[in-house]
């Protein structure tokens, strides 16, 4: 799926900004690594709903305030967001959207980084 | 493949070594089915009857053809009469005894009409059943003419001058008659009574003369669903305009058969019409050319109809292959399993042997590029009002799916038949592999399918079956949009590697697939809830962001199927990341929750 990999792509001045979604994704797998479950399955909800009304405003709303963090985990994440954050095109939104729910969904069940 | 050879010397009949295909498929049929009749009267396989045809080209086309043709033509019930075996025994006892006396015309015509003799012979049953039916009839005419004395005179005088018409008829019948060996005793009777001068033809009204007026109407009893009114088959020939528009036939002479002289819907009716398509053919290819290249065309073309082999539920089928024995062998091999299922009466089976035989043929012989070169033809069967063919179908196997076929796991998968719809209590199934020949989406019919096992609670088909059909359809798709279109594949190295890379990739992604897939299943231990599950997901399926919802939602309650590392990987790419086919993987997980 490797031709997959880089999704949307769109053209700055002369030079050419990827979504790189697999690196996204492993970010939120990094950020979330010490919350507790309960908290992500709520998160996972309320990102969930707000991708299904396609609403691009309340899903950054919460996942911006889920990690407005000074943790150093976040820093990464932090840092993707504020290369990419965009309004994007609806279809490459939810892939978007998708990728960092599936990242936080991944870490169900660990703690410290270590898996149970 | 040699071409029939031209040949300019004097007795160019003796130069035809063997039987070849041309390369044209209906005349290739023909030939096919030339062989077919040959193989079922006389038994001779391919290679006898090649050997016997460098033997003596005329004693086959002129002598062991026409015979086998009539008996096969003719109506069922004389076929399966006691004695015909022997007849043919005799007749080959007969034939074996003439030899070439130098003059090709005359030894031509001296076998021929021995044949006829033999021909008769079979047939002597049918002729005095329809000679007792029509002394009958001669004997109501007279009476009535007793009865209508006042008419009788202008009836004697119209009769009169129709038998003018045909006195020629009646005289050159007569003496085909006394030339036939084995004829009826009834008309030996009344030739004889001719003979003796007690007839005369121009001025009485004799008994006779009604009765051989009756006579006239005697022919073979020619049948057929392919032919109405072409030639012999036409119902006002007579006995002897049948014989003779035959050994025109065999002969080509298309001087005395003008309508041979195009090869159009009249002589195969999966060509187009001369009178309603004129601008078809840029320059008028007259039969003539092509009679002179192939010796004995027509005797090929009227065997048409006989290279099909019929199924029941799926109407008439040839395979064609361009490569005659292979072609032989395939359908000798189809036609012999079709009568092995035929007894268990398990359509099923037909099918799933149909491919089996070929691929083994392949195997066989070594050669991928038969089955690429291969057709199939299919026709329902003939619109006897409209003399057109009913659901005809020619299906060529692209060389992409031939190269799927040849695998055996993939086509194992395949050769399956599965339902895809209700009509009024019955369901309709399809060939997968049919299908995917004719390069239909494999998607729909998997879709369909599992729609009515999760909707009717069908029993679900085959998972292997549908796996396969999934990721085959994904893969194309993929490689389509990939860019590396198959067209372009044309121009590389890959071409002469017969896709075996996609085929691998295939089975690649069949191995990973199947062994993600199935964690689907730790949703729920309840089938209820997992079939509800599932039909969720279904009435989703066309909308991506409704699908992923509804797929997360469900796992964001099950928190441990999520974290599992490949189910996870799995979702990402082939769900999230894929935007081409990401229903068929998704279609797959459906299909794990239900089966």
């Amino acid at each position: 799926m490797e031709q997959y990999k880089y999704y949307w792509q769109k053209v700055c001045g002369n030079e050419k900004l990827k979504l790189d979604l697999e690196l996204l994704k492993k970010a939120c797998e990094q950020s979330f690594r010490k919350e507790s479950d309960n908290y992500k399955q709520k998160l996972v909800f309320k990102l969930l709903e707000a991708v299904k009304n396609n609403d691009q405003i309340h899903f950054f709303y919460t996942l911006l305030r889920a990690i407005n963090r000074p943790d150093e985990e976040f820093k990464q994440l932090q840092k993707l967001l504020h290369q990419d954050y965009d309004v994007m095109p609806n279809e490459v939104f939810t892939n978007f959207a998708y990728t960092i729910i599936l990242g936080i969904m991944s870490t169900y069940g660990e703690t410290g980084g270590e898996k149970k | 493949m040699r071409a029939h050879t031209i040949d300019t010397s004097s007795n160019s009949n003796y130069n035809v070594s063997s039987l070849q295909f041309t390369g044209n498929w209906y005349i290739d049929a023909g030939i096919f089915g030339f062989i077919k009749i040959m193989e079922e009267v006389y038994g001779w396989d391919l290679y006898k009857l090649d050997e016997m045809i460098s033997k003596d080209p005329i004693k086959v086309y002129y002598g062991y053809f026409p015979f086998a043709y009539i008996l096969k033509a003719s109506k069922n019930s004389i076929n399966k009469k006691s004695n015909v075996k022997e007849i043919i025994l005799e007749l080959e006892r007969e034939l074996e005894r003439k030899t070439f006396s130098g003059d090709e015309e005359k030894y031509k015509k001296e076998i021929y009409n021995t044949i006829l003799g033999f021909v008769v012979k079979v047939l002597g049953e049918f002729f005095n059943d329809q000679l007792t039916k029509d002394v009958k009839n001669y004997e109501d005419f007279i009476r009535k003419l007793n009865e209508e004395k006042e008419k009788t005179k202008t009836k004697i005088k119209n009769y009169l001058e129709k038998m003018e018409n045909k006195s020629e008829d009646i005289k050159s019948l007569i003496e085909f008659c006394s030339s036939q060996k084995g004829i009826n005793k009834a008309i030996k009777d009344i030739v004889k009574k001719i003979k003796s001068g007690k007839l005369k033809l121009e001025k009485e009204v004799d008994d006779s003369i009604l009765y051989l007026y009756e006579l006239l109407r005697l022919r073979l009893p020619l049948e057929s669903t392919f032919y109405r009114n072409f030639l012999f088959y036409n119902p006002s020939y007579t006995l002897e305009k049948q014989v003779n528009s035959l050994f025109d036939v065999i002969s080509s002479n298309i001087s005395r058969q003008p309508i041979l002289s195009f090869i159009d819907k009249t002589i195969n009716k999966f060509l187009y019409s001369e009178q309603e398509f004129k601008n078809v053919s840029y320059t008028l290819l007259r039969s003539e050319q092509l009679a002179a290249c192939i010796q004995y065309l027509f005797v090929y073309l009227i065997c048409f109809e006989y290279a099909f082999i019929r199924y029941d539920d799926m109407g008439r089928m040839f395979f064609y292959s361009p490569d005659l024995s292979f072609c032989y062998r395939v359908n000798k091999k189809l036609e012999a399993m079709k009568e092995l299922a035929e007894e268990k009466v398990d359509t099923n089976k037909i099918i799933t042997i149909t491919w089996e035989k070929v691929i083994d043929t392949l195997f066989e012989k070594k050669s991928s590029w038969s089955l690429e070169n291969m057709y199939i033809i299919s026709y329902r069967g003939m619109d006897a009002q409209k003399q057109s063919l009913i659901d005809v179908e020619y299906i060529g196997i692209p060389k992409l799916q031939a190269s799927f076929l040849l695998d055996d796991k993939i086509r194992t998968a395949l050769n399956k038949r599965i339902k895809y719809r209700k009509i009024e209590n019955r369901f309709a199934s399809k060939w997968v592999i049919l299908e995917f020949i004719k390069g239909y989406s494999l998607y729909s019919l998997a879709l369909a399918h599992i729609k009515l096992a999760i909707n009717e609670n069908m029993p679900l088909g085959p998972f292997e079956t549908l796996l396969y059909s999934l990721i085959l359809d994904a893969k194309l798709n993929e490689i389509r949009t990939r860019g590396e279109d198959v067209e372009k594949v044309i121009f590389s190295d890959r071409y002469f590697d017969n896709y075996k890379w996609i085929v691998e990739e295939v089975k690649r992604e069949v191995r990973y697939t199947s062994l993600i897939s199935p964690l689907i299943r730790e949703v729920s231990k309840d089938e209820d809830k997992r079939r509800e599950f599932a039909r969720k997901l279904m009435t989703t399926l066309k909308d991506k962001d409704l699908f992923l919802y509804n797929l997360l939602r469900e796992l964001n309650i099950n928190k441990t199927l999520c974290t599992n590392e490949e189910m996870n990987r799995f979702i990402f790419n082939k769900l999230i990341l894929n935007n081409i086919n990401w229903r068929n993987y998704g279609l797959i997980l459906i299909l794990d929750l239900v089966r």
